[in-house]
Parts: C-alpha cells; sequence; structure tokens
C-alpha cells in the first residue's frame, strides 16, 4: 500500500463517510490488523465515535473483523486494505452496469444496496418500489412483484450474494473452534445464491404531501411486519462484476479490431462459458465451433463459413483473443483471458508512450518491452533512428521513469569488455498486493495510472503479465 | 542512479545534463538557465534596461511537445459523471455519514457485529464508581447509591478540607475502574508497590495493602501522580480521608471483581472500551 493509495483512501472515505470515519480508516490502514483499544489510542477520536466508524466501515465491507489471533478471550481485530475502499471509485460503473443489464429497476436496485452496504431482502424491495413510484405518474406505482423478480434475476446471475454467516462469540470461545484468522468467504456459504422464500405483497408508497397522513404512514411503516427473511443480508458481488468489466474489455478490443461481428462471436463465446469458467482460468473450456454457431444471436446469425473465418482470423491475431484447442465438432476454440489482457495492457502503455513522446519513442519502447535487455547501440541499430535521436529519446524515457538503466560488466576469459550499458526496461503497473488473480483483476482498471513508483514490489507480478510465453513473436511492422 | 568509473561510459546521465538536455530539447527559451544567466547577469547592472532577448517574465512551465488528447465525452461518459455526483450527495444524507457530534442513530442487525462495538448495548458509564460497579451483578439502586455516596464523600472532603484541594483530581483518579477493589491482590499490583519511592504515603499505601481485607487496587499510572505532587504536611490528614472512603466503599465492593473461576479480576479482561469513558464533570483542575 503506497502512500499515494492511502491518501486516496483517505479522500474517498472522507466524500462518503465524513471525517471521523476517515481518521479511523486511515489508521487501520496504516498498519495490520488492530484492536479497539489501539485504534482509540492512535486516532484520538471518542470511543463512540470509533465504534460508529467502525460499524460503518464493516457495513460496507470495507473493513474486516475477526477473532483475536492470540488466543480465545482477546478482543476483536480489525483490519481494512486498500482494494477495498479502492472499489468505492467504480460505484458509477457497477450501477451503469446494472441498468445496462437489468433496467431502472436493477440500476435502483444496485445503487441502493451500494449505498447501505448490506440489507435484507424486504428492505430493499420496499425501498426501491417507493423510489421507483416517485417517478411514475400520478395514480401508478410500482408492484413489489417486478422488483422481487428484478432482484432474483441479479441474483441468479451472481451479481448480489448473500453475506457470510457473521462469526458469533459463543463460537468462537469453544476450545473446538479453530481460531480463524480470516472471515469466511461468502462462496463457503452454501446457500450464498439461493433467494428466500419471501411474501412481499403490496405496492410501492409514493410519497405523501399532508402531513398528517404522513405520519400516519409513518406509524404504520414503523412496527416491524417480519416477512420470513430476516437475519439474511445481502451485498453486491464485486467480483462478479469485475469479470463482466474483463468480458466487456475483451469484446470491445475484438470490435474494435476487427469488426462488430467479431466482437459478438466473442461475447456469444464468453457467455456460453460464463458457468463452466472458473474466475481466475487463463482460458475459457473449449468450445466446438458448432455450438457456437447456434448460439449466435438472431441479429449477428452468419453463415457457417463465415464463422469458421472469424475463428480463424482471430487465431492468428498476433493479440491471441482466441486459440485453437482442437480440430473435434468443426474445430475447438477457447479465449485466452490472461493472455488477451496482458496484451491489452501492453498495448495501452504504448499508446500512452506514443501520445506523451511520440511515434518514434513508441518504437524504442516497444522494442525494449519485447527483447527486455538492450544495449545503447543495438537500440539504434533495431529501431532504425539515427544515434543522436535515439539517444536523446531514450534519456528521456529514462527521465520519466519508463525506462531504467542497469549497468552490467561483462567479463569474458580472453578480454574484459570496458563498460557494456544494459538498458533495460520495466513496466509501470500499480498492483494491489495479493493473489496473482487479483492482480490481473486490477491491471484492467489501474492500467492507465503510471505514476513515479519503483515497481519493485511488482516486479514478479509484471513479469508475469507480459512475459513472452516461449512462442515466437512475429516481427511488428512499426 | 549509477554512476560508475569505469571508462567507456557512454551515457552519463547527471542532473546538470538532464536540464541542460530538457532545455536543448524543449527550445531553450525559457530563461531560467542558470548556466548562461550566470555570466549574463555578471554583465547587467542594477537600474539598465532587460537584455533584448528577454522580454516577457519565463513562463511557469516548459512548453509541451505533445498535447494531451481530449477527455472521453459522450453519453456514457456524462451518465457515470452524473450518478458519481449523485452518489457522493446521496451518502452524504444517509446514517452512514458520521458528523462528529451526532447523536446515536441504530441502523443494523447488531449481532452481525463485535460485541465491542455494539452500540445497542449501551452501558451507562457515568463515574468511575458506578462502572466499575456495572460488572458485578448488581442492580440500580446499588449503582446510584454507591455514585450518590462518592459525591457525599468527596463533598465533605471538598468543604472541610479545602488545602488538600488540588488533591481531589487524585481521589477520582484512584476511583477510576482501574483502581477497584478485589479481595486479592492482582499479582501484577504487588511488586511495583514494593518499589515505590520512599515517601510516607507510599509507605502509608504498602501497609494498607497487607493490613486491609479489600485491597486497593492501584494501576501503576496512577501511582506517580499520587506520589508526586504529595505534601508532606497534608500526608495525614488524606491518610485519614482514604480511611474514611475505604469503609465506605469496603462492603460495597468488596464481592464485585472476584467472579467464577478465574484468579484475575475483571479488569484483568477489561477489553479497553471504558477506556476514556469516565465524565470529567467532578474534576476541578487538570490530570498531570
Amino acid at each position: 500500500m503506497t502512500s499515494q493509495e492511502v491518501r486516496l483512501c483517505g479522500l474517498l472515505l472522507r466524500e462518503h463517510f465524513g471525517e471521523v470515519v476517515e481518521k479511523v480508516g486511515t489508521q487501520l490502514l496504516r498498519g495490520e490488523a488492530q484492536n479497539l483499544r489501539n485504534i482509540l489510542q492512535e486516532t484520538g477520536v471518542s470511543l463512540d465515535l470509533v465504534k460508529k466508524s467502525l460499524c460503518v466501515l464493516v457495513q460496507h465491507g470495507t473493513c474486516m473483523f475477526s477473532t483475536g489471533r492470540k488466543g480465545l478471550g482477546r478482543p476483536s481485530e480489525y483490519r481494512a486494505s486498500c482494494h477495498l475502499i479502492l472499489r468505492i471509485l467504480r460505484y458509477p460503473r457497477y450501477i451503469y452496469t446494472a441498468k445496462t443489464l437489468y433496467g431502472d429497476t436493477g440500476e435502483l436496485i444496485v445503487e441502493e444496496m451500494l449505498q447501505r452496504g448490506r440489507v435484507t431482502m424486504s428492505d430493499i424491495v420496499k425501498v426501491v418500489a417507493d423510489r421507483l413510484t416517485q417517478t411514475m405518474e400520478e395514480g401508478q406505482s410500482m408492484d413489489y412483484k417486478e422488483v422481487s423478480s428484478a432482484f432474483s434475476k441479479l441474483v441468479e446471475t451472481h451479481f448480489l450474494q448473500r453475506c457470510p454467516r457473521a462469526a458469533s462469540k459463543g463460537a468462537a470461545d469453544t476450545p473446538e473452534a479453530p481460531v480463524r484468522a480470516e472471515p469466511p468467504a461468502p462462496e463457503s456459504f452454501a446457500d450464498c445464491y439461493s433467494v428466500p422464500q419471501v411474501t412481499l405483497v403490496g405496492r410501492g408508497k409514493r410519497q405523501l404531501e399532508d402531513a398528517e397522513e404522513q405520519s400516519v404512514a409513518k406509524k404504520a411503516r414503523m412496527d416491524s411486519e417480519t416477512h420470513g427473511d430476516e437475519g439474511i443480508y445481502w451485498q453486491v458481488n464485486f467480483e462478479r462484476f469485475h469479470l463482466h468489466f474483463r468480458d466487456q474489455a475483451i469484446v470491445t478490443a475484438v470490435a474494435n479490431k476487427l469488426d462488430q461481428t467479431g466482437g459478438e462471436i466473442v461475447r456469444t463465446m464468453l457467455r456460453m462459458s460464463e458457468v463452466t469458467t472458473p474466475p481466475d482460468a487463463a482460458c475459457t473450456k473449449p468450445l466446438s465451433a458448432n455450438e457456437i454457431f447456434r448460439s449466435l444471436p438472431a441479429a449477428y446469425t452468419v453463415p457457417r463459413q463465415v464463422l469458421d473465418q472469424y475463428l480463424t482470423l482471430l487465431v492468428d491475431d498476433p493479440m491471441e483473443f482466441v486459440g485453437k484447442a482442437g480440430e473435434s465438432g468443426g474445430g475447438l476454440y477457447v479465449v485466452n483471458l490472461h493472455r488477451v489482457l496482458s496484451n491489452l495492457a501492453r498495448a495501452t502503455l504504448e499508446s500512452v508512450v506514443q501520445e506523451r513522446f511520440g511515434s518514434r519513442s513508441a518504437r524504442i519502447f516497444r522494442l525494449l518491452l519485447k527483447k527486455k535487455h538492450l544495449e545503447q547501440k543495438q537500440v539504434e541499430d533495431f529501431a532504425m533512428i539515427p544515434a543522436k535521436e535515439a539517444k536523446d529519446m531514450l534519456y528521456t524515457l529514462l527521465s520519466q521513469n519508463l525506462v531504467q538503466l542497469q549497468l552490467c560488466f561483462l567479463r569474458s576469459i580472453a578480454r574484459a569488455r570496458p563498460g557494456a550499458v544494459l538498458v533495460r526496461m520495466l513496466e509501470r503497473f500499480v498492483f494491489s498486493s495479493g493473489n496473482p488473480q487479483d492482480s490481473r483483476l486490477c491491471a484492467i482498471s489501474h492500467f492507465l495510472s503510471l505514476h513515479r513508483q519503483p515497481a519493485l514490489n511488482c516486479q514478479d507480478a509484471a513479469s508475469e503479465l507480459l512475459q513472452d510465453r516461449g512462442k515466437p513473436h512475429p516481427q511488428t511492422s512499426v | 542512479m549509477t554512476r560508475g568509473t569505469t571508462k567507456g561510459f557512454i551515457f552519463q546521465p547527471t542532473d546538470d545534463s538532464a536540464e541542460s538536455l530538457h532545455k536543448r530539447l524543449v527550445g531553450g527559451m525559457s530563461g531560467r538557465g542558470r548556466g548562461r544567466r550566470g555570466a549574463e547577469g555578471a554583465s547587467v547592472t542594477r537600474g539598465e534596461p532587460l537584455l533584448p532577448s528577454v522580454q516577457q517574465p519565463s513562463p511557469l512551465f516548459p512548453a509541451m511537445e505533445h498535447k494531451p488528447l481530449p477527455l472521453t465525452c459522450g453519453e456514457e461518459a456524462e451518465y457515470l459523471l452524473a450518478l458519481k455526483q449523485e452518489l457522493r450527495g446521496a451518502m452524504g444524507a444517509r446514517p452512514g455519514f458520521i458528523q462528529p457530534h451526532a447523536g446515536h442513530r441504530s441502523h443494523a442487525d447488531w449481532k452481525r457485529f463485535p460485541k465491542e462495538i455494539q452500540l445497542c448495548v449501551r452501558r451507562s458509564l457515568k463515574t468511575g464508581v458506578s462502572g466499575a460497579a456495572q460488572r458485578s451483578k448488581r442492580g440500580r439502586a446499588d449503582e446510584q447509591k454507591a455514585s450518590v455516596k462518592e459525591k457525599q464523600v468527596l463533598l465533605k472532603l471538598e468543604v472541610s478540607q479545602p488545602q488538600i484541594r488540588q488533591h481531589q483530581v487524585h481521589f477520582t483518579a484512584v476511583n477510576t475502574p482501574h483502581s477497584a477493589f478485589n479481595t486479592r491482590c492482582h499479582p501484577q499490583c504487588c511488586p511495583p508497590l514494593s518499589s515505590p519511592p520512599s515517601t510516607r504515603f507510599a509507605r502509608y499505601l504498602r501497609l494498607r495493602c497487607r493490613h486491609v481485607a479489600a485491597v486497593r487496587h492501584f494501576s501503576f499510572n496512577h501511582l506517580p501522580h499520587v506520589v508526586v505532587t504529595e505534601t508532606l504536611a497534608n500526608e495525614e490528614q488524606r491518610g485519614s480521608e482514604e480511611e474514611k472512603e475505604d469503609n465506605h466503599e469496603v462492603d460495597e465492593e468488596y464481592e464485585e471483581e472476584l467472579e467464577e473461576d478465574t484468579d484475575y479480576i475483571m479488569s484483568y479482561f477489561d477489553n479497553g472500551e471504558d477506556f476514556g469513558t469516565e465524565s470529567d464533570d467532578d474534576m476541578d483542575e487538570a490530570v498531570y
């Protein structure tokens, strides 16, 4: 977690939750898991406000708590991490995605859930129905059933999930229960995506103008109606949205490179393998050309031969969108998820360099990306740029921290080279610390942030993402 | 940047050369060149007009070779922007937006949170004694009695002994939850008492530790406060005051700290939620 990330997280918390939560959140980000006393001492905020802030942070999924590490009976420990808070930046995108997929109802459901953090199904249905009723004409109101069905659809496609059961203190006290360092993941909960049987009958209520009626209505709402789903809380499944963004990025890239039909073919392939592909897979399951042909949407039906041509083009493309896995069933094809993402990231970097420094500097940059280590003289030769200009450009890239200079002494038995200078490429990505799967997903959202950071802590991730997999690249023309 | 001493170095980036190189690339029209300026500045004397090459103040930023691309516009981008602004505004109105002086509103299912931050289970933490008393399973009436009695004692002390007024704070400090009574001296509290600074009051404390059945458990950070501002003249009076207080509170607090089968007093399990909650109403002076 860099200091700029922590600062950004602090500002986000301040915008959305206030200064008190900002203080508490920043304190949590600074160190490892801390207990309540630590937080009190470090922040100097009063106890009640600290408690409230922690509640808000936990409610919105930005802070995790767990029983103390050192044994039973110890106070809970809290930890936060940057990538959880930086998700707040993408809330508008999540809402917009829900709008494109499920219309206004879906959009409002996701929006209200993001604002509230965790909420029961009955609550959200009522709130959304009321909101929709506001926008409708006089005399009309939204039925709860429609909202419930939209909610169920969101749950079916895994965009919403149940919150994992809260770890109760009673369970932690028994000596048999192991002390868990991490809270349970929502997927480990068996009923993660099952919608409870709730009886929600009614329609949305319009906000009443008359003050008297309003107080009566308020009283009616205050008495708690039980709908059979108390204690079942729902939250937004951010990872599913990220997968959706990933798919969207791939389809847009294909549409830009080939044409709309090619994009639709890849979208069909991705949709077919949605359910069978685990989130961190490197490529989808193999699909036969016959299956793809049958599943193409009606608006984009093409003759079979044309489909085969498209698939061949996609396989031969240097971006490696699609790979061929076999010949049965008219040809087995997979979408290379990780390779596409890394190529997309690389292409974005190259375009950034091109826009900032010119096309010849971009040529040098691309060369270094491919060859990894080059001497000054080799750069001039391969890039076909006169020596003086090549030197200037290289130096500009070096001063902007896009290229790194490394001194290397090459010793051979016969004679020692006076001093060869190797110019080494260092890619600048921002990754959050975590498993490599996470870092790849983050690359999509972060690949435009080039800041002046030594990439030492993420070098392995960068090399993993961008290294050649042994397959010789065709020499791309400039 | 590493700078080697080997011969045949092709690239020798130094800071000076960086700036001069950049100037050459940029066009060198910014009059900030230190190297050149110095030479010319020496020849320009005060009062003379500026050199013809310098017509205006140097620009703030060097000129850019490549202008940036325009921002992404379009329906989608504008909608996202509107959503973002709406979201920020809406979050400000929600109960999750904590104002520094907000009241308490419960907005969530409290069972899902660890016990220590549950706000619905609120304890009345008025003064130290009543807070300490809460931990024992006594009724409200007793708490009020204790707090009333303590107030009476303090009042008496204040009225009758004006010259030790500045030590009132130590009585209340001593009565914080950390200094609750217990039947057995906590192992942690004994060693410090054996090696305090040698004042008469400290010796008196040690004596009391052994004699009185309800041992007063002092937390160490209060001990220096008590000792430092002590004056010899008031020691005896304080001793008598303490005795008076002891008699009042011994009966009430006698059994409170020892629960279940543990050997440790309840404040050993204190998880810090009562930290800083004692009210400052009774303190006349600052705590040192």
